[in-house]
């Protein structure tokens, strides 16, 4: 409790990251709940009302309507779902699989194993991230778990080299020494001993990563690679609304700002959790 | 009364510091108070914890942001350095008084070579316009006069080329090349080998005698202490417990601080050492209300816990801050 | 007749750097340990002494020599040693900041080498860790805390604890006590003592600090750039020093007290720098600094001769031929050694 006190008064010493706090909180939240809450939910998805197409921003569509007649505010809060989804399985993915790469890479550092886990990891990282993906996705079929899979597969570089630097750090404690003298294997000191030192970093990293992880999966669907219609997507219904610039400019503007708010939202939040982790006592 | 005053260099009267941690107060230094004298070496013991760094700090006025002066001055040639104007302020730390760094590898910058950085230090501690071979030739005698042989060499040299002991003697020219007449040591030799701390010690004292220096030296060293200064000031926990002319406090001591502290220092003769204090050192969050030492006294007494103890004198210049100073052997 | 359970014998080790510099760390060092005593290793840095207690835990492998344990030659085994041997000879490091893992509480630091060492139930290993606890003196409400918490000196405790939880029979102890101050030092000794003599354990016991190994060590071994230079009981060690490196050791020491002053050596004022041991000294390695350096050491190295029962000295001072002579001039009361201009 005292920990939890003290943690919160680092954390909220910067009123901007309470700021990225309340973003965060907030798409999470209409991520799961929106659905229920959003004025016209039957909007999300297939629906149609060719009297009501394109319609300006009013009170009664605040973001106003789109070719279909569907209520842009409303598909908006229905593409955070799968948004949120694209971000946490591939961090749940790619942060694992990083670690293990890194932490047998640096915990050899200067042995073969180093040297080919780490070229790999090089390899990725060389790689534009935008074509790896781009390239992956357009081999397979155009739907959200492919792309999720493109996005991981070149996302588990950074985090591969995030834990090869902590853990070639950590070689030379004497706690990770007396583990080895005494007789302990491999995978207790990589799960017990280094793990707990690297969370702190692999957690502030994948937090801002997560709007990173958005934008790429919105890049995506903007090249026509995610999720497909009707279903909502941010970067789609900014692509599809780009010919009807700058007339019916509420078609790709308020998408827009919807991934502004919500990478801003992370990357602030992020920048808060490495304040009040990085000056965690020893 | 004015003689006197003219012949002390600093004076710390009744000072005390604390600081805000994350909302709460940690009450460090608790009146803290004593005087070094012109060509004096004072010095300050303590074991980790007891504030002689913030003291130091406090005397050239660079305490951290997060520090609260509740009270008390700090005299520099009689003026309160809490009080000076940022010029006066800038030409004592220039000019009048200087430190020396446990550690010289962090107190030099790994990336300028000793040149670049002593020609700098001169360059704000001499008159505006000195020439830059002026700056140089006095740069070359103070390393000389601490001993460092091929002093050109020494200056295209890289703190990296440098052994430890080479270092803290380059930091000691550095320091009394400005003229500084006060110079704060903060455990110079400890992070040096014996033999090579014993040179620097030695250093230190013949620079002091030769150049009419002052010195405040603190450590946590008895054996160090002993060897180097003619005053000392036994602190625990943020307060000063005794203080006297070394060997007075060294073979007389009275405070039961004292007297735990040399019996838990290791002697060459073989006679064993105690069993050490046992407690712990106070919270700073929640320091003693009496004297900070009660909860550790093995003499402790009712007032002892609920008021401190008074500064007494109990033989000339031997000064003990206990009630039972004179009863407890 | 007390058992010897290690014998050091001609123990070197090097290290190629990367530039292609060979740094000899240890070379040629022959130690003995019997059960139950302890032996102190004194040295500045260069001097090799935290080397050889990495050699003999298993961290490094020797270049070349035996150490031969309970009767088992463990110099090149490294960490393919067996675990009863790993088991046998525990260590405790110098900086407590890094001796635990601060992720992890001091309970499950103590139950780690339970865990690889004994095949027990968890209430077990929990009962034996408190039990460790108090063996060392901490209360066993300390099973729950983080390091954070913990005092250096406690730190130090808890690597103890950790450290016995194996049975050793020897334990290294490297510097336990030079990051710590004075009065926890004391505690953290005293308490190292006590348990030697409850559990018959041998120490080798590793410091700069001579003051402390007065009173820690029943016999002295001085190192000075990976070779050894005397040996002796710790008394005679330090009443009669022989090895010029030992007399200005002994000088330098700041000391506490009057009646320590005069157990000194007269001023052997320490001159010079260490050399690197990448760079270690032709004939002598202490000729640099040497103030009764003759011409012989700058090209022969000196070999160990024993000079009284117990006392060896490794200096051509005390060679055969020169012996009687030096020996007359040693034994006179100290002040008459006046040291020598350089």
């Amino acid at each position: 409790m005292e920990a939890l006190k003290r943690n919160w008064y680092k954390f909220s010493e910067s009123k901007i990251s309470v700021v990225g706090l309340v973003l965060a909180v907030t798409f999470i939240f209409l991520a799961f709940f929106g659905k229920y809450l959003v004025p016209y939910p039957e909007h999300i998805g297939s629906y149609v009302d060719f009297t009501k197409t394109s319609l300006a921003p009013s009170s009664k569509y605040l973001c106003g309507t789109d070719v279909m007649g569907r209520d842009i505010f409303s598909r908006i809060i229905g593409s955070f779902r799968n948004t949120l989804m694209m971000g946490v399985i591939v961090l749940l993915i790619s942060a694992p699989v990083g670690f293990i790469v890194g932490v047998i890479a640096g915990y050899h550092k200067g042995k073969p194993i180093d040297t080919i886990l780490m070229r790999i990891t090089d390899i990725f990282l060389s790689i534009p991230p935008l074509i790896l993906a781009l390239a992956i996705a357009s081999v397979l079929e155009p739907n959200l778990t492919n792309s999720m899979l493109a996005v991981t597969v070149m996302w588990w570089p950074w985090y591969a080299r995030l834990s090869y630097g902590v853990t070639s750090s950590l070689r030379t404690e004497n706690y990770i020494i007396y583990a080895e003298l005494a007789g302990a294997k491999l995978p207790h000191i990589i799960f017990k001993e280094i793990l707990p030192n690297c969370l702190s970093a692999i957690l502030t990293k994948m937090t801002l990563d997560m709007g990173y992880v958005i934008i790429m999966g919105a890049t995506l669907s903007f090249a026509g690679m995610g999720e497909q219609a009707p279903k909502p997507a941010l970067g789609s219904m900014i692509s599809s609304g780009v010919k009807y610039m700058p007339a019916q400019w509420w078609f790709t503007i308020f998408p827009a700002i919807a991934i502004m708010l919500i990478v801003l939202g992370f990357n602030l939040l992020g920048d808060g959790i490495s304040n009040m982790l990085g000056t965690e006592e020893i | 009364m004015d003689n006197t005053q003219k012949d002390i260099i600093l004076e710390v009267r009744d000072l005390s510091v604390s600081f805000d941690v994350y909302g709460s107060v940690s009450h460090v230094l608790d009146g803290i108070s004593f005087k070094v004298k012109k060509r004096e070496r004072v010095g300050l013991v303590g074991e980790s914890g007891c504030g002689k760094t913030t003291t130091l700090k406090a005397v050239l006025n660079v305490l951290p942001k997060n520090a609260i002066v509740n009270r008390g001055e700090v005299l520099f040639e009689g003026l309160n350095v809490f009080k000076m104007s940022n010029a006066k302020l800038a030409t004592m730390r220039r000019t009048g008084a200087g430190m020396i760094f446990q550690d010289p590898s962090s107190a030099l910058n790994p990336v300028f070579n000793i040149e670049k950085q002593f020609i700098t230090a001169l360059k704000y501690a001499k008159p505006k316009n000195t020439p830059a071979q002026e700056l140089h030739e006095i740069a070359i005698d103070a390393l000389n006069s601490v001993m460092l042989p091929d002093q050109e060499r020494i200056m295209k040299s890289f703190p990296l080329q440098l052994s430890g002991g080479m270092k803290q003697r380059a930091c000691i020219a550095m320091t009394i090349a400005a003229g500084r007449q006060l110079i704060l040591a903060d455990e110079p030799g400890t992070s040096l080998d014996v033999t090579i701390q014993d040179q620097i010690l030695r250093l230190i004292n013949q620079l002091m005698l030769d150049k009419q220096l002052s010195v405040v030296m603190v450590s946590h060293s008895l054996g160090v202490i002993r060897e180097s200064t003619d005053y000392v000031n036994i602190m625990y926990a943020g307060t000063i417990v005794e203080s006297g002319k070394t060997d007075d406090v060294f073979h007389n001591s009275k405070h039961p601080y004292t007297l735990a502290l040399m019996s838990c220092v290791p002697k060459l003769t073989g006679k064993g050492i105690s069993k050490g204090i046992p407690g712990r050192m106070p919270d700073y969050m929640i320091p003693p209300q009496g004297c900070r030492f009660s909860p550790r006294c093995p003499y402790a007494q009712e007032i002892c816990h609920t008021q401190k103890p008074p500064h007494l004198e109990i033989s000339p210049g031997h000064w003990v801050s206990c009630y039972f100073a004179g009863e407890v052997t | 007749m007390v058992e010897k359970i290690l014998d050091i014998k001609n123990l070197k080790k090097y290290f190629l750097l990367t530039n292609g510099q060979l740094v000899k760390a240890v070379d040629g060092v022959d130690l003995e340990i019997f059960e139950g005593e302890t032996l102190g290793l004194v040295g500045e840095s260069g001097s090799g002494k935290s080397t050889i207690a990495y050699v003999l835990v298993g961290m490094y492998e020797a270049t070349d020599g035996d150490i031969i344990y309970k009767g088992d030659n463990i110099a090149k085994t490294g960490l393919r040693r067996t675990l009863k041997q790993k088991g046998e000879i525990q260590i405790i490091f110098q900086d407590p900041g890094s001796s635990l893992n601060s992720k992890r509480t001091v309970g499950k630091s103590l139950m780690l080498p339970l865990q690889i060492h004994h095949r027990i139930s968890k209430s077990d290993m929990e009962k034996r860790a408190r039990e460790l606890l108090e063996w060392v003196g901490l209360p066993a409400e300390f099973m729950d805390k983080y390091p954070r918490t913990l005092g250096g000196g406690e730190r130090q405790l808890v690597s103890g604890a950790r450290a016995l939880a194996t049975n050793p029979s020897l334990m290294i102890l490297d510097e336990p006590t030079s990051a710590l101050d004075v009065s926890v030092q004391a505690k953290v000794i005293s308490r190292l003592i006590d348990l030697q003599k409850e559990l018959n354990l041998a120490y080798l016991f590793i410091t700069h600090d001579l003051s402390l190994m007065r009173n820690v060590a029943n016999r002295v071994a001085i190192l000075y750039l990976g070779r050894l230079c005397e040996q002796a009981p710790t008394a005679e060690f330090f009443e009669k020093p022989l090895h010029p490196y030992t007399q200005m050791l002994l000088s330098s020491i700041p000391v506490a007290t009057a009646e320590e002053e005069e157990m000194k050596p007269v001023k052997i004022l320490s001159t010079g720098e260490i050399p690197s041991p990448v760079n270690v000294p032709l004939g002598c390695a202490f000729n640099t600094r040497c103030r009764d350096k003759m011409p012989i050491c700058m090209k022969e190295r000196p070999t160990m001769k024993e000079v009284s029962p117990g006392h060896f000295v490794c200096c051509h001072l005390f060679n055969d031929n020169t012996y009687t002579r030096i020996k007359a001039a040693a034994q006179a009361p100290a002040g008459e050694l006046q040291p020598k201009q350089q």
